[in-house]
């Protein structure tokens, strides 16, 4: 059965925390104007593009500011999110990304994305880094 | 985002209005820590009008819960939507912050 896609999104910024704001405006509204997916599915979603830009807004080697181009996509088997930026390639620690004890004030976040996604990868590019996030419906 | 602060005779409530991400996350901090240096070390966090959080939310939270009760005090939340809720329990924090129905309920009817 051909997959249907119901749209697609791209926003465009530098590094910053109100460009992760936008990025989840726009999700958001591409969620919510689709049939596809249940809340749950928006929700953890949406967590899992929250915790990548944070991550990659926040702990990006870059001597000054960089770019990003997200691209979201909804169909009727999945939510997408492809991230790419130009900052300097990051070295992703995945045996570290699991939850810390509830004591933690930090490093949860990769934790979180891993656990609500079916699928993330982290790849690098002589450009900088792309990211790859998908929830299957 | 919207925060706001409500200081009562027992228990302080703090109101978070929106996304609880990392652009907000400094905020509750800093509300959490100027209560609990003026002596209103018991704090409830209502979470009704919440409609997301993340990690750095919930670093925050932990934070400004360490805060108060190194103080003495104590920080709960209050009317966690169940988004809000789903998170907490992957993170296995919902057995650290109580989610409570109300803020007046967080700490006990007087």
């Amino acid at each position: 059965m051909p997959v249907e896609p119901a749209g697609t999104v791209v926003v465009e910024g530098r590094d910053s925390l109100a460009f992760v704001a936008e990025v989840l405006d726009a999700f958001e509204q591409l969620g919510s104007s689709s049939e596809f997916g249940a809340d749950e599915d928006r929700d953890m979603f949406a967590l899992a593009l929250s915790e990548i830009l944070t991550n990659v807004v926040q702990h990006s080697h870059c001597a000054s500011a960089f770019k990003l181009r997200v691209e979201l996509a909804v169909s009727s088997t999945a939510f997408k999110a492809t991230v790419v930026d130009d900052a300097d390639p990051a070295v992703v620690d995945w045996e570290r990304a699991v939850m810390p004890d509830t004591s933690s004030e930090s490093g949860r976040g990769l934790a979180l994305a891993k656990t609500v996604l079916d699928e993330l990868e982290h790849s690098t590019t002589p450009a900088g880094n792309v990211w790859r996030l998908v929830r299957r419906l | 985002m919207n925060l706001t602060t409500d200081v009562q005779p027992r228990y302080s409530v703090i109101a978070l209005e929106g996304r609880f991400t990392a652009a907000v996350a400094p905020q509750l901090r800093h509300a959490a820590t100027d209560l609990v240096r003026d002596g209103n070390t018991n704090l409830v966090v209502d979470l009704s009008r919440t409609s997301f959080i993340d990690s750095s939310g919930l670093g925050a939270l932990i934070s400004a819960l360490k805060s108060a009760r190194v103080a003495g005090g104590d920080l709960r939340i209050a009317a966690a939507p169940a988004n809000v809720m789903s998170v907490l329990r992957l993170t296995n924090l919902d057995r650290v912050l109580r989610n409570y129905p109300a803020p007046e309920l967080a700490f006990g009817a007087s």
